[in-house]
């Protein structure tokens, strides 16, 4: 009996020790699941019973640096649906449908689907939620959300960008300055049941969206009209590929304007493109974008082009910097020079410009003379102010995509390059770096960043945050820049920019046209003429430069085309900014003379055409270095005819070459 | 019957007061989580918690009543017993109702009544009496077998029901009660042995295709996550964002809005682990552990090896249930309709339940005739 009791107590020992076994096991898994898995959990609760609807914030306004609006936020609404909520799910659909203008019976696959919500279309305007919100149906919801308009179509284009269905910025200011105009959204956060249904009067969460801060361009909304109306005119006359122009005040940097044409419509930027019209419907969706990608380029800060005679400023300025010249120095054009073993041409090499000071060197944009300077200053010199006037690096301006142009390293520079850098050539830029490295030049040699943004604001206009200029380097002496500005002045007075002279201001400039560098060969009747000027020489206050790609007419030189476009935005500019014109004697004079009106003379002969042009009162000049005789076609001509222009101005022929 | 000794004084002394304190406990517990899992907080008293406490003192009254008869009586009539087992078993064929697949249920109108809970009972005094008998002698294959025969009754027809979890619980307390009865080890590595052979057959031949869907969910929850799986995520979440003090009483979030399946019976635990976190769940397993500590101990001191089977019947029957429904609240046990006893609402459970303890607090109170 004893040893049965043993057994018995033994047995119950091991029963004992397995429950500790098993409610160990319990008690571990629980410390598992509550403590050290617990923040999973509680997650994954969390997630079940709230739902997070997202409140839109507003997005900042973008102004012009007068005030003006450039880009506003309008209201607009994202209509949803709670399919639990929804009685009539056919009513429901078919007033979606109806009032949306979307397809029926997929409005109704989406109010049937089992979901707390399902969003039916996004920037709804308030005209269609009004009538929605009449027809009373349970389970729809409207929120509250914005949509980005601009009060002015293909203004300022490239610039402000354009945003996407969710509001953020894809190009323009619209991306660089996104993350202060987004601002952040705000959260309702409602507890619903596992049914699905929202607890009446349970814990509503409501963060507050705080709105986007609203942004300040530089850009100046009347000057950028005055660049974006010569720059489209341009364009047409020119029969153009693109016309580009940059107004940038030279002492701070600030762009105050910056124009292309041809452009896109903002407000519809996914718009088939004028010139694609006729074909656009039987073009594939990749082709589609490949052309609006093209378009939405900005040419002023994303291309890159060989600036030739421009560039001559940089020669220059630092040719006199480093003292290798001076303005009276003598130079001697004998119309082509040999450099290792080749033949560089001047522009005028059919009439060699023969004996010259630096100074009407420059006027007339003669190539040996800068051959000379470059030589003089050697690759080495050269290449290193090349680099500080900011060539080959991004000038960093707060626009997308910024290409930062090709620029030798100076182990690649043999004597050819060399020369043919010193007048523009083999070297390739940016608009902007151009514009950005002469307003340097111009404003006593300080090297500023390009800006775009002046300052962030909030909604009561307190200022929030200001971009200040920013000066990358001093380059050049104050004294050079003195100089460089009255032989800049000299070129548009006397020289090939006479073209961008306005009565009464002094302006100084430098005219350019190159040969476009197509697969790395020159191509041939493709050019790109430009012209860079600043005003008043003395005191700069506006540089502008324009960029003419691929002019179609007969005319293609920067003096000739570029030139006058300058000439004009710098003309409304200047009075706009009220700097009061100080007219010479002999110019007060010439503007008494009456206005005549230009006459029609193409496709005249070339004597007929002079005779009428005498008529009007006007002189002439044959544009270009051709061979002509009196019988020689007359091509095209500058001004058009209909302009208005004081008695005495010179009109540009262009005329069929006689053929060799 | 011996109807004497009603009022014998020294056997009211030998009441274990520790477990009336423990299902005390447990059942106060169990109240307060069905009030929060039935939603007392906007709907006020309901009608599960009156159940339960009507139940509550039926149980008690029933107590009350197994204390003045001392156990042996129900010995002496163990085949009354073990037959009327079968016709309530028998029973639910005829008048049973159909809960879930099962016809486990006889319905009485405003309550219905579960017999194989009832039979669990009837199932240990019987089969009690049936192994003191064979004490000892259960080396030979000529004993053992007529234990097999004698359980396998009950457990088939409940298997017919089909209630499988309902059969595992039998099996574990045939098997528990022969072990304490002094089965062979032999036959306990021989069973062991023939289970894990036997498994494919099971799997392939026998199991149900949704009691496999139960087996595969349970090892793998995200690949049933709209049934059982999803039920044992729900779970493990609500009682996982608990954490170590719970989100308070009545405030469970995931109870609260209803993301807790069959909270206020099967899941009762799932509600205790977020309101009360993991102190609240520990204090109830420590509650369990304490209650089978005192089975084993009153086991030790049975004045007759029946007595002492009964404990080890009954204690088998609660470590199986608290095993298995807390185990699959956490994801350590498949999903099966077992109630954790005293908590989960359900009347005939509660009842039943309490009435086993009555058999426990009864053996206890008998102990050590030979004291004087």
């Amino acid at each position: 009996m004893s040893s049965v009791k043993r057994t018995v107590k033994k047995r119950l020992i091991v029963l004992l020790a397995g429950f500790f076994a098993v409610y160990f096991a319990l008690v571990g898994r629980l410390v598992f699941i509550q403590i050290i898995n617990s923040s999973e959990y509680r997650q994954k609760a969390m997630e079940q019973w709230t739902k997070d609807t997202v409140v839109k914030s507003r997005r900042g306004i973008i102004y012009d640096r007068n005030g003006k609006e450039l880009a506003i936020s309008a209201t607009a609404y994202e209509v949803s649906v709670s399919p639990a909520n929804v009685k009539d799910p056919e009513a429901v659909a078919q007033a979606l449908s109806e009032v949306l203008g979307l397809d029926e019976q997929a409005v109704l696959e989406k109010v049937k689907t089992k979901k707390a919500s399902v969003t039916i279309m996004k920037n709804v305007d308030s005209e269609k939620v009004k009538l929605l919100r009449e027809k009373e149906l349970k389970g729809l919801s409207f929120a509250d959300g914005s949509k980005r308009f601009y009060p002015q179509a293909n203004f300022a284009a490239f610039v402000l960008g354009f945003t996407n269905i969710d509001n953020e910025g894809l190009n323009g200011a619209e991306l660089t300055y996104n993350k202060y105009l987004t601002g952040y959204p705000g959260r309702i956060i409602n507890m619903y049941d596992a049914h699905g249904k929202e607890l009446p009067g349970s814990d509503t969460k409501y963060y507050e969206p705080k709105d986007g801060l609203n942004l300040v361009l530089t850009v100046d909304e009347v000057i950028q009209h005055f660049a974006e109306k010569h720059v489209e005119n341009a364009w047409v006359e020119n029969k153009a590929k693109s016309v580009t122009a940059i107004v940038m005040d030279p002492n701070n940097g600030d762009i105050l304007a910056m124009a292309s044409k041809p452009d896109y419509d903002n407000n519809d930027y996914k718009k088939a493109p004028e010139q694609y019209l006729g074909n656009w419907d039987s073009m594939s969706s990749k082709e589609r974008q490949d052309v609006l990608n093209s378009i939405w380029r900005n040419p002023a800060v994303n291309d890159t082009y060989e600036p030739g005679s421009t560039f001559k400023i940089i020669t220059s300025a630092v040719g006199i910097e480093e003292g290798v010249v001076k303005p009276e120095d003598k130079f001697y054009c004998a119309g082509s020079v040999m450099i290792g073993g080749k033949r560089l041409k001047c522009w005028r090499s059919h009439n060699p410009h023969g004996s010259q000071t630096f100074v009407e060197g420059v006027m007339s944009s003669c190539n040996p003379v800068f051959i000379a300077v470059g030589e003089k200053l050697g690759a080495e010199k050269f290449y290193k102010y090349i680099r500080a006037f900011g060539f080959g690096e991004k000038t960093n301006i707060m626009l997308p995509g910024e290409a930062p142009g090709i620029v030798r390293g100076v182990g690649a520079v043999g004597p050819v390059e060399l020369a043919t850098t010193s007048f523009g050539q083999g070297i390739s830029v940016t608009p902007i770096q151009l514009i950005t490295a002469v307003a340097a030049i111009a404003n006593g040699g300080k090297l500023m960043e390009p800006r775009i943004a002046k300052k962030l604001i909030d909604n009561e206009g307190n200022t929030v945050y200001e971009f200040e200029p920013r000066m990358v380097r001093q380059v050049i002496s104050k004294e050079t820049s003195d100089t460089m500005r009255s032989i800049l002045e000299s070129v548009v007075a006397f020289g090939t920019g006479n073209k961008a002279y306005i009565p009464g201001y002094k302006i100084a400039g430098k005219t350019g046209t190159a040969q476009k560098v197509e697969n790395k060969v020159y191509a041939a009747g493709k050019y790109i003429s430009s012209f860079l000027g600043f005003a008043p020489a003395n005191d700069p206050k506006v540089i502008v430069l324009v960029v003419i790609d691929e002019p179609g007419g007969a005319i293609y030189y920067g003096g000739q085309i570029a030139a006058p476009v300058v000439g004009n935005i710098m003309s409304d500019t200047l009075r706009y900014l009220d700097i009061k014109p100080q007219y010479t004697e002999e110019e007060a004079k010439l503007m008494q003379r009456p206005a005549v009106v230009v006459p029609e003379i193409r496709n005249m002969s070339l004597k007929d055409a002079i005779i009428k042009i005498h008529e009007a009162g006007l002189k002439y000049s044959v544009e270009g270095e051709v061979d002509y005789t009196n019988s020689s076609l007359v091509l095209d001509q500058i001004p058009k005819s209909g302009s208005n222009v004081n008695e005495g101005t010179t009109v540009i022929l262009a005329v069929k070459p006689v053929e060799q | 019957m011996k109807l004497n000794s009603i009022i014998d004084r020294k056997l009211l002394r030998n009441i274990d007061i520790v477990i009336i304190i423990t299902i005390v406990l447990l059942i106060t517990i169990g109240l307060l989580a069905i009030a929060s899992a039935t939603g007392v907080t906007h709907s006020g008293i309901t009608k599960n918690v009156k159940i339960q406490v009507i139940a509550f003192v039926l149980g008690t009254i029933a107590i009350l009543i197994i204390l003045f008869i001392d156990y042996n009586n129900f010995g002496d009539n163990h085949k009354l017993i073990y037959i009327v087992n079968i016709i309530l078993l028998l029973s639910v064929f005829v008048f049973g109702s159909k809960i879930k697949g099962a016809k486990s249920w006889i319905d009485f109108g405003p309550m219905s009544f579960q017999p194989s809970e009832a039979v669990k009972i009837g199932f240990i005094l019987c089969f009690a009496k049936f192994l003191e008998s064979r004490k000892n002698k259960l080396d030979k294959l000529t004993e053992v077998a007529p234990a097999l025969l004698y359980i396998s009754v009950p457990i088939a027809l409940i298997q017919l029901q089909p209630d499988t979890g309902t059969v595992l619980v039998y099996v574990f307390i045939a098997a528990l009660m022969m072990f304490a009865a002094g089965l062979n080890y032999k036959y306990i590595i021989v069973s062991i042995g023939t289970l894990i052979a036997s498994a494919p057959i099971l799997w392939f031949f026998v199991l149900k295709t949704h009691q496999k869907n139960r087996f595969l969910a349970f090892i793998n929850p995200a690949s049933d996550p709209m049934g059982k799986g999803w039920q044992v995520l729900q779970s493990k979440t609500a009682i996982g964002s608990g954490q170590f003090w719970g989100k308070g009483l009545f405030n469970g979030t995931m109870n609260n809005l209803g993301f807790i399946p069959e909270r206020h019976n099967d899941f009762i635990f799932s509600v205790i682990g977020e309101e009360l976190g993991l102190i609240g769940g520990v204090f109830v397993i420590l509650l369990f552990l304490l209650l089978l500590f005192r089975c084993i101990h009153i086991a030790k001191v049975a004045k007759d090896d029946y007595g002492m089977l009964i404990c080890v019947g009954v204690m088998a029957m609660y470590l199986f249930h608290v095993f298995e429904n807390i185990g699959m609240t956490i994801g350590v046990m498949p999903v099966t309709g077992i109630p954790l006893p005293f908590i989960s609402y359900g009347g005939s459970s509660l009842l039943f339940n309490m009435i086993a303890i009555g058999l426990i607090i009864n053996v206890g109170m008998r102990r050590q005739v030979i004291r004087f």
